[in-house]
């Protein structure tokens, strides 16, 4: 069952959006419950969903030949979880859900085509997109840059 | 007080006058330079011996008079007698069973009468002054030193060299005040003479003197008011150039004078004013524990690679982070540390460098822009009750130790001094190793000491060598120094705290405080970073803190280890995503690039800059404001800081500072 446009209107990003554009965007959304431990997605999957985080932790994981398997980056409330979806390129990391997690998913293939179709829609994920990889990124950096490792 | 006249032949009574029962100091003739040395005869004076100065020159020419005061300035003053360039501060032991003791070295110096000082260098003892006496410490040493001045006899110059400026720097040629017991000025005939204090009129009184003709007056007059015109160079506009300085920081022109500069110091050691230093541990005679040293204070100069340095490097990495230091320092944040410039407009940083750098020139040039958007804060008045500061550590012994991470122990300590408040920090110092500054991570007071916790990082040698202390031994401590949290202006409003890695130790003794006053602080937001789950500092005691329910808690760890479930991110991700209440403070502790990604963090979260408060690191040496080390633009982090208002640090986050 998809949700209601309100549900949505919460994510900030997409709060400016007008409501026939947050209707559409409903259209294909779908709210998701995972108990803990529940795997979301698996490194090298074909191309699958995006999805938001309404409420739990999920972590992210990267498998690392010799050395097990490595947490890299935990995902909480409020966050997107999954932007590989957008480009249609398969899973660069694998999510599993640290506690009970209520997610929305959104049909990222149905969202592509929307976002082609109404470019407001299309500018605004595109930009939540961005701006979460560009957090990534930078927080990927500081991680690299080990801040509080000794000299 | 009327003027009298001391004809040239009888100099020798007013040589003698001085030396009764003191050591005289005056100019004399060494090494092809004027520099002040012992005084026993009027001989001893450069009679007929001027000087010629320019950049990076210096030349003795012979006078075509007999005169002993036509020179300019040579290159010592002053400041060598009251502040030596190496000096003992106190001796240390170190026996076999840990126990320390450390026993002070203060001089007991001669009574010393000085003849021959000019406008220029009384002034820079008056700019020394502010540091070493008029601070919230006054150090004893030179304090002593400046008792025993007894006696000044000033002479006004006439004889200015084409590097004097101190016209433009409002410092002479003229002496006003009582900066000196007697002025006198030279002419042919001999000296013009005015007492300024009771012990100048008594001196006066023991002069063959008489009084003073009017073509003398003339003359003096003459002299003094060509000097004048000359020191007036209208090369340096005095007012307003901190900000202009400050204003100037990005300027083409840092480039190319430190193409030029040598970073020989040269200019730090001649200047009459240049107060920074180190201490070392010297003459140690160490076996596996035990041991003796003493710490002496060195001379140091804002151009060494080692000065400011922490953990082996130099928040001014390059020559032109060093010459601008010294420049905005000298000429502009000085005014903000210390109420008054630091320059007094004798030339001779110019004139003894060996490249010529002309310091008019250049503060010329660079100051030459628009007034600064960085605010340069107000200087603390003078203290009119400094407390004593021997800068000699007190034994102290370690009750305990924790072992927190692989690198990591907390220092169980009974002090006998002061309790410090949380943010403060204490001087740690073992007896031929040497000495850090450590902020404080716990307190408990009782009757007639204090239980200190003390989490150190064993990064250098003596760090290490402090987490390798054991029960029952002991250390030194000095302290507690710095401002630390500003725990009433958190009262009642939500408080964000946000520690990283180590950074966490500075603030533990806030968040007790915190948790422990629900009804003072309803609201309390943690938000702790480690580098790794075992890096986690104090885990056992986190979890007390998150069984009150005013307290929240998350931590996490920029590299999972296996089996960890808690958070993997960089910090600031975590203020990203949780919703900072409205009104809420942050205090922020952690190494400086995740302080100043935190402080955008919670920016973008609602908190602003006069909300947040960080605690800057930089090398505390003397803790009290004497030695220069811990320079950050306007600031002494040792006595402006550690914690700062995030306001207050506009160079946060600046290359070169």
């Amino acid at each position: 069952m998809t949700v209601e446009s309100h549900t949505l209107a919460s994510f900030p990003g997409l709060a400016t959006l007008p409501a026939d554009a947050l209707a559409s965007i409903a259209a294909l959304t779908f709210e998701e419950r995972h108990r803990a431990d529940a795997l979301l997605f698996n490194e090298g999957d074909a191309p699958g969903d995006l999805y938001w985080i309404v409420r739990g932790h999920v972590q992210l994981t990267q498998r690392f030949e010799g050395r097990g398997t490595t947490a890299v980056l935990t995902l909480s409330d409020g966050e997107l979880l999954g932007w590989s979806a957008l480009l249609r390129r398969p899973r660069v990391a694998s999510a599993r859900a640290l506690t009970e997690t209520v997610l929305l998913r959104l049909d990222a293939s149905a969202l592509l085509e929307l976002c082609e179709q109404d470019p407001r829609v299309g500018y605004r994920v595109m930009a939540i997109a961005f701006e979460e990889v560009a957090d990534r990124l930078h927080a990927t950096r500081l991680q690299l840059l080990d801040v509080f490792g000794s000299r | 007080m009327s003027a009298r006249f001391l004809p040239r032949e009888s100099l020798p009574a007013l040589v003698a006058a001085l030396r009764d029962g003191r050591r005289l100091l005056g100019p004399r003739v060494r090494d092809g330079a004027i520099t002040f040395g012992e005084l026993e005869h009027v001989e001893d004076l450069p009679i007929g011996v001027g000087d010629e100065q320019s950049p990076g020159r210096y030349r003795l020419r012979a006078r075509a008079d007999e005169r002993a005061f036509g020179y300019a300035v040579g290159p010592t003053s002053l400041k060598e007698t009251l502040f030596p360039p190496r000096e003992t501060l106190f001796r240390a032991e170190r026996r076999a069973d840990g126990k320390v003791g450390f026993v002070a070295v203060v001089p007991k110096p001669e009574a010393t009468a000085v003849l021959g000082a000019r406008a220029c260098e009384l002034a820079a003892i008056g700019v020394q002054d502010r540091v070493f006496v008029q601070g919230a410490a006054s150090e004893p040493r030179y304090r002593a030193r400046r008792d025993a001045l007894q006696l000044v006899v000033a002479v006004q110059c006439t004889s200015p060299a084409a590097t004097c400026f101190c016209g433009d720097a409002g410092t002479g040629p003229r002496v006003y005040g009582d900066a000196a017991d007697l002025i006198a000025t030279e002419i042919d005939a001999g000296l013009v003479l005015e007492a300024r204090t009771e012990e100048g009129a008594q001196l006066l009184d023991r002069l063959p003197t008489r009084a003073v003709a009017d073509d003398e007056r003339v003359e003096a007059e003459r002299d003094l008011d060509a000097a004048t015109t000359k020191t007036h160079t209208g090369r340096l506009a005095i007012e307003g150039l901190p900000e202009r300085l400050f204003a100037a920081l990005d300027h083409a022109r840092w480039d190319e004078v430190a193409a030029r500069c040598l970073a020989c110091g040269n200019c730090t050691s001649v200047c009459p004013t240049c107060f920074c230093s180190h201490a070392e541990e010297a003459g140690a005679t160490a076996g596996a524990l035990e041991g003796r040293s003493e710490r002496e204070r060195v001379w140091e100069s804002c151009f060494s690679s080692e000065h400011g340095a922490m953990h082996g490097a130099n928040p001014r990495a390059t020559t032109k982070d060093r010459y601008r230091q010294w420049l905005t320092h000298k000429l502009g944040s000085w005014v903000a540390q210390l109420g008054t410039s630091g320059c007094v407009g004798c030339g001779r940083c110019t004139t003894w460098c060996p490249a010529g750098i002309d310091l008019v020139e250049e503060a010329r040039a660079l100051g030459d822009g628009q007034v600064s958007a960085v605010a340069l804060p107000d200087a603390p008045p003078p203290c009119e009750t400094p407390r004593d500061e021997d800068l000699v550590p007190r034994a102290a012994e370690v009750l305990a130790i924790t072992a927190e991470t692989s690198d990591v122990v907390t220092l169980h300590v009974r002090d006998h001094g002061v309790a410090a408040e949380p943010g403060q920090f204490l001087q740690l110092s073992l007896p031929t190793i040497g000495e850090a500054p450590i902020s404080v991570s716990g307190v408990s007071r009782a009757e007639g000491f204090v239980d200190v916790e003390l989490t150190i990082r064993g990064v250098g040698a003596t760090t290490r060598a402090l987490t390798a202390l054991e029960a029952g031994m002991e250390l030194g401590v000095r302290g507690p120094y710095g401002r630390g949290w500003p725990l009433a202006a958190l009262e009642g409003a939500p408080v964000v705290i946000v520690a990283g890695g180590v950074g966490l130790a500075p603030l533990r003794g806030a968040i007790r405080a915190l948790v422990e006053a629900p009804d003072r602080f309803p609201d309390v937001r943690l938000f702790v970073g480690a580098r790794t789950p075992e890096d986690l500092l104090y885990p056992r005691e986190m979890i007390t803190w998150l069984e009150r329910s005013h307290v929240k808690l998350t931590v996490t760890v920029d590299h999972a280890s296996p089996g960890w479930r808690g958070h993997v991110g960089v910090v600031t991700r975590l203020l990203r995503r949780s919703a900072i209440p409205e009104g809420a403070r942050a205090l922020v502790c952690g190494p400086e690039i995740m302080m100043r990604f935190t402080s955008d963090a919670l920016v973008a979260a609602g908190v602003t800059h006069d909300r947040q408060w960080l605690t800057m690191e930089r090398h505390m040496k003397c803790a009290v404001g004497f030695c220069g080390r811990c320079q950050m633009g306007p600031h002494l982090v040792c006595r402006d800081g550690p914690v700062f208002r995030r306001d207050e640090l506009a160079l946060l986050g600046r290359e070169g500072f």
